[in-house]
């Protein structure tokens, strides 16, 4: 089982065996370990130095093995010569859902669920990422939930789902929206009462020396009323060692990996008020924490702030709120990115306009994957350029804790690159060779499916 | 050469020691300039403290770090002998108006719009976790209103769950962009809520995924009994569970017994066991009132009621037991009781009376709104209570200190006294007053909500006591910004911001501003000369018609001394009109008194057109001129449409006539002199019916039986524009005392419903024609409407409305100071501005004259 020992499998075999029937699997061309590709390029984009003219990326073993003007390249080595193209690393999505049919499971209360089972390697939502030179992606349960699960990364590409992970689990979604005929009141209870639930759980395992369970022992007890009625997990009370793995039932193991700090979380917040909430939850409990925000964060600049140790957080997909005065009718527009970066909070976003309904823009340039127009439009409202690229390379990588492998274009890392025909933020650009790990995954002469799109679109206007 | 070296190495330690000292003053400057040092003034004509010491004339609050820091009475000085304060003190001057501590609305449903369905009880769900901390409470703060309750899982007349949780109260806005600081109470009262809308059964079943032995197959909700019985049982149970649970920590505290699972609903109404919070019981029905007031008295749990329509059969029980009642107000604005009145609880309503007689016999009483009404109004409600005889006191205390003290939070809200938060409402009027509306709120020393507007560098400031706009409600503690000569804004103005800005501030706190008066026909700043009926700048034209040209206006000089003393009086502009004719005797101008230069001075130079009598002659001929005229317009246009050539004269242009095009036209009116009420329906019948004027009656001096009143007034009413009235106003009628008989014309008309405007009909005597008008007053002609005769009706009648006669946005600032009410004998005019520029000033306004 390896890496996803954690999670339920039920369905496994039952994807395997679909993977195994489809009929059109990601155009690969199937590169032997050891070969040497050298990649040729007009300019390429490192993201973690200056962009270098006339560059040659040589790949070895699917790492980059060196990068520079004057690169050697051996007698042996295949190369690929796009010296009119501009190469960048693989584009990295740190928050979606591609590849799962549903983003949630039904039930509020599953931190148990993995996506890994949800995955299909088949997926056009796969496609779509490859298509606009997304390589490495977060997938995750969508908002609709509590405890939604664990989320894995995974590259944009692989026959089959092992083949692809990244890391799992990556990240547990916790979600303050409500789910029907609940208020966020009940929620919140609900939240409140899981963690101290686990908590008096884990405490009641604690062994002493005896072997003998213990729940509150005497000397830290002092229950006055108002330490229980503030219902907060002691957590460092909580001695680790004294609690045996094997005691641990297998559906709390992705809980306590969440209290222990094994496992970060991704914490959706669907009103900014919510944000509060999200803090409550997060220092009481010691979590590693990734705010997802929704389009009224603009709200919450000065409270993000003053937050201490706050990581990036993911904004919206809408980088533009139009506010109405109610007395004067006036309307005021907030651009989201540019008050983030104006109050030095740092951020990564998401691509654009996804939703489980929304089929039509799977097969679309944008929509599902257009991280790279997300970061042309960051320029656009007054994102230095520099930082854009690095709002969906580098910096999301690091949020994942993938920023030794991914998300630039360095010796050493993952050979994921996207070659764009033009500047990758010109809107007239198309991404004509996809590399991940070396491997060429997409090449837009075999894009079949954009030859159709082009041809004529899937609705009409 | 060594000593040399160490002094000047302890000259360079003495000033990196002083620039370092500089630095830390700068810094502490700083430092005392942000909020943590803020402390300020206020100067109040009035407080309501709602505390002990009750009303306090002329106090001035002094607010440090959002507290109240002192209040000092009229006779205390500033600073006080043993207070901290620094010179600089910023002051508000807020002496004419009223002060009231922020209300407090003490049931809200603004947590919970949505209900919980999951379970029926559960103390554990916290209404402040439902509380959107972004939003923007702006009605209630318009409403005074700077403290709230939040219901848990309570929506208005819908159901709701049994005990559904434990609400919290936060201030409506702060000062503090760290909006978790508005929390008040995180957690107060455990509600409960008895009868049929909580008996409706919540019907989720969700079994969870894989179920093992550990984490079952289960009903989330266990069923409860659909009755009052089953209603107690549980609520019986929830305290009995608790109790145990509390029991059961305690052994395990002292080693006897196994720690108990941890019980989040248990534990949240542990300061219910411990009488340190209360159950809050939303029932209306006597029987449930008192099986809630039962189970206190059992278990020793705190209540409090809300709703609790039938409440007062249960007076006694309430005092004894000393249960405060959270009553929703009677008085719901824009609706009136109905359905069956026999059985109030039924509709969740409440009599009135009732409330006070509870009050009276000792319940406390905490007054809300209907929560089903849009904007609460809880002064309303608390004047509704006056109405029917609580006292003024007792009525403020029902929405200040007393839901303060239900909702444990009377140690830093709910009245006005040293060491609580600075939340306090500025009323316009006094406190109940019929205009007593909020005019600005603070909270903890901020400034949360005012109505007037920012102010600009290049407006003048006038504060005044009173404004009467004459176009709506009067104005008590009010602002008029001036911009460019034009009104830019009229209206309540607590709390200027940026009042150090303003080019010039005028004070008028004490006086009264009215609309600069319009003389509704005057000969104002004419010679003798220019009134000979003969005089006619015609052109040769047939008979008295020449005069139709007539523009005596034009030859009056803004400037000229004679017009100062009806500057004085308070006139602003004249209808300049001439001398009656035989026939029409000329054009009427509105002319402003003192304007600047010639240019300003004409407000509009053909404003109507004025008639001594009517000729048929006359009329015919110019009707035929404008329908020559008419008929070519016509034609061209026709030609125009069809695209052809026109080449057709125009007909031969007569200045005489000219004025008569707009008179048929109805662009202009006709002023008609007439005599008696059949000479203005005769008047009426000629000009209106015939030819299409639009018509304006003046003189009217002959009418004064209650018959001629009743039909003149009912030929101007549906016919005319309004009459235009000269003096006499009253008049004395009858030989012997006992058939004398007092006939006041201007009353007698307005009352009547015609839109009456008034006149000097001469030029300097016109100073005197306020002191008339305060005669007519006096003998009982409403001040109100005398004061429109001389503002907005001549406006309006003349189409000058959009310039002057009124103070609002966008009007010319011709503005008056008065000492006292408008017509009042002794009320003196103290100032006198046109187009934004003060040209008559006395006493402290003097300084304001501008040349």
């Amino acid at each position: 089982m390896g890496k996803r020992s954690n999670r339920m499998n039920l369905s496994k075999n039952l994807f395997a065996l679909s993977a195994l029937l489809l009929t059109f699997g990601p155009a690969v061309r199937t590169a032997s370990a050891d070969e040497l590709v050298a990649v040729k390029v007009g300019r390429a984009i490192t993201v973690s130095g200056d962009d270098i003219e006339n560059a040659t990326i040589l790949i070895k073993a699917g790492r980059i093995e060196a990068i520079g003007k004057d690169v050697k390249i051996p007698a042996e080595a295949r190369v690929i010569d796009r010296r009119e193209a501009v190469a960048m690393p693989g584009i990295v999505d740190v928050h979606t859902t591609p590849g799962l049919r549903v983003p949630n499971e039904r039930l509020a209360d599953v931190p148990y669920v993995s996506v890994l089972d949800g995955i299909d390697p088949s997926s056009t939502a796969l496609e779509a990422a490859r298509r606009n030179g997304v390589t490495t992606i977060h997938c995750i349960s969508s908002n609709s939930t509590r405890f939604g699960g664990q989320g894995a990364v995974i590259r944009s590409s692989g026959r089959f789902v092992d083949s692809m992970i990244v890391k799992s689990p990556s990240a547990m979604k916790i979600s303050l929206a409500t789910t029907s005929g609940e208020s966020r009141m009940g929620s919140m209870a609900v939240l409140r009462k899981r963690f101290f639930d686990l908590y008096s759980r884990m405490k009641s395992l604690e062994e002493d020396k005896s072997g003998k369970a213990q729940v509150i022992s005497k000397e830290e007890a002092a229950p006055t009323i108002d330490s229980l009625i503030n219902i907060r997990p002691t957590w460092e009370k909580v001695d680790w060692k004294k609690v045996p793995e094997d005691k641990i039932p297998e559906r709390e193991r992705a809980m306590v990996d969440l209290v222990r700090g094994k496992l970060p979380a991704f914490v959706y917040c669907p009103t900014a008020t919510d944000v509060f909430k999200a803090f409550e939850i997060i220092d009481a409990n010691n979590l590693k924490t990734t705010l997802v925000l929704n389009s009224d964060g603009y709200k919450l600049v000065d409270v993000l702030k003053g937050r201490k140790n706050l990581g990036p957080v993911v904004l919206s997909p809408t980088f533009e709120m139009w506010e109405t005065d109610d007395e004067t009718g006036k309307r005021k527009r907030h651009l989201i990115p540019k008050l983030f970066h104006d109050a030095g909070i740092p951020f990564v976003i998401q691509a654009g306009g996804y939703s489980s309904s929304s089929r039509g823009t799977m097969f679309s340039r944008s929509g599902y994957a257009n991280l790279w127009y997300q970061a042309a439009r960051l320029v656009k409202y007054g994102v230095p350029r520099k930082k854009a690229i690095e709002t969906i390379t580098i910096e999301p990588a690091k949020v994942l804790g993938l920023g030794h492998r991914v998300g630039s274009l360095e010796v050493g890392k993952d050979a994921d690159i996207a070659i764009f025909s033009g500047d990758p933020l010109d809107a007239r650009s198309w991404v004509e060779l996809v590399l991940i790990e070396g491997e060429e995954v997409y090449d837009r002469k075999k894009d079949r499916d954009l030859e159709l799109l082009l041809r004529a679109p899937e609705r009409p206007f | 050469m060594s000593k040399r070296i160490k002094k000047i190495t302890r000259h360079r330690l003495i000033t990196a020691l002083w620039a370092f000292a500089m630095l830390f003053a700068i810094w502490a400057a700083t430092e005392s300039t942000s909020w943590a040092d803020e402390i300020f003034a206020v100067r109040t004509g009035k407080v309501h403290t709602a505390g002990e010491a009750g009303v306090i004339e002329n106090a001035t609050i002094v607010v440090k770090n959002g507290k109240i820091e002192a209040i000092l009475r009229a006779n205390e000085p500033f600073p006080p002998k043993n207070g901290n304060y620094e010179q600089g003190t910023k002051f508000y001057d807020l002496r004419a108006h009223v002060i009231i501590p922020g209300l407090i609305d003490a049931e809200t449903t603004l947590a919970s719009s949505t209900r919980d369905t999951r379970q029926s009880v559960a103390p554990e769900v916290r209404a402040i976790d439902g509380w959107d901390f972004f939003r923007e409470l702006d009605d209630e703060l318009e409403a005074g209103v700077t403290t709230v309750y939040l219901a848990a899982g309570v929506s208005a007349g819908r159901s709701s769950r049994l005990v559904s949780g434990r609400g919290g109260v936060v201030k409506t806005a702060g000062r503090d962009s760290d909006r978790l600081k508005r929390v008040v109470r995180d957690a107060v009262g455990v509600q409960v809520t008895l009868g049929e809308f909580s008996r409706r059964q919540p019907s989720i079943y969700d079994p969870p995924v894989g179920a093992t032995p550990d984490n079952p197959f289960e009903v989330l909700q266990r069923p409860l009994p659909q009755s009052r019985v089953g209603e107690f049982l549980a609520l019986r149970q929830l305290l009995t569970r608790a109790t145990t649970y509390r029991a059961a920590l305690e052994t395990h505290l002292t080693g006897a017994g196994p720690a108990p699972a941890f019980d989040a609903t248990s534990a949240a109404v542990f300061p219910l066991l411990e009488g340190r919070d209360h159950l809050r019981v939303r029932a209306n029905k006597a029987r449930d009132i008192y099986h809630a007031l039962e189970l206190a008295r059992e278990t020793g749990v705190p209540l409090v009621l809300e709703g609790a329509a039938e409440a007062e059969r249960l007076t006694p029980w309430l005092v004894e037991m000393g249960v405060p009642v959270i009553f929703p107000g009677a008085f719901r604005p824009g609706s009136l009781l109905r359905g069956d009145l026999a059985a109030p609880a039924l509709e969740g309503r409440l009599d009135e009376e009732a409330i006070l007689r509870m009050h009276k016999a000792g319940v406390k009483v905490v007054l809300n709104s209907p929560s089903d009404s849009g904007v609460k109004n809880l002064l309303l409600q608390a004047a509704s209570a006056v109405r029917l005889g609580m006292s003024e006191a007792e009525a403020l205390r029902t929405i200040t200190l007393n839901p303060a003290r239900v909702l444990g939070v009377d140690d830093r809200v709910g009245s006005i006294e040293v060491g609580k938060d600075a939340d306090f409402v500025v009323l316009g009027g006094d406190l109940f007053g019929a205009d007593s509306k909020p005019q600005a709120v603070v909270i903890e020393g901020e400034v949360v909500f005012r109505e007037a507007p920012e102010i600009d560098e290049n407006d003048t400031v006038i504060r005044c006591g009173r404004i009467i706009t004459a176009a709506g409600r009067d104005i008590v503690g009010g602002v008029v910004l001036v911009k460019d000569g034009k009104v830019e804004y009229a209206g309540p103005g607590a709390f200027l911001p940026s009042l150090d800005k303003a080019k010039k501030v005028i004070d008028a706190v004490g006086s009264t501003v009215i609309p600069g008066l319009i003389d509704a026909g005057s000969t104002a700043g004419l010679r003798a000369e220019q009134l000979a009926p003969s005089f006619s700048v015609g052109d040769g034209g047939s008979g008295a018609s020449s005069s139709a040209a007539l523009r005596l206006a034009d030859s009056i000089d803004p400037r000229d001394p004679s017009l100062r003393p009806l500057v004085r009086a308070g006139f602003t502009t004249a209808m300049i009109t001439p001398n009656r004719g035989r026939d029409v005797s000329g054009q009427i101008s509105a002319f402003k008194l003192a304007a600047k230069d010639t240019s300003k001075a004409i407000v509009k130079p053909y404003a109507a057109l004025h008639f001594g009598a009517l000729s048929s002659r006359t009329l015919k001929s110019a009707k035929d001129y404008h329908d020559s005229w008419e008929k070519w317009e016509d034609k061209r246009d026709a030609a125009k449409k069809a695209g052809k050539e026109f080449k057709d004269d125009p007909p031969k242009k007569s200045k005489s006539y000219e004025p008569f095009r707009t008179l048929f036209d109805g662009d202009v009116p006709a002023v008609v002199e007439a005599t008696s009420a059949s000479s203005a329906a005769g008047i009426v019948k000629l000009l209106k019916e015939q030819y299409g004027a639009r018509v304006i009656l003046g003189g009217l001096p002959s009418i004064s039986s209650d018959k001629d009143f009743e039909s003149a007034a009912d030929v101007l009413r549906k016919s005319t524009e309004g009459a235009i009235l000269q003096i006499p106003f009253t008049f004395t009628r009858g030989s012997s005392p006992a058939e004398r008989e007092t006939i006041n014309r201007a009353s007698a008309f307005a009352s009547r419903g015609v839109q009456l405007s008034l006149r000097s009909g001469v030029s300097g005597g016109a100073r005197q024609l306020p002191l008339q008008v305060a005669l007519a007053v006096r003998d009982g002609w409403d001040a109100r409407q005398a004061l429109r005769s001389m503002t907005s009706v001549p406006a309006k009648q003349f189409g000058i409305a959009d310039r002057v006669g009124s103070i609002q946005k966008g009007r010319d600032a011709d503005i008056v100071f008065l000492s006292g009410e408008p017509f009042a004998v002794t009320t003196q005019v103290q100032a006198v501005m046109v187009d934004g520029r003060v040209v008559h000033g006395v006493g402290s306004f003097e300084t304001h004259v501008e040349e």
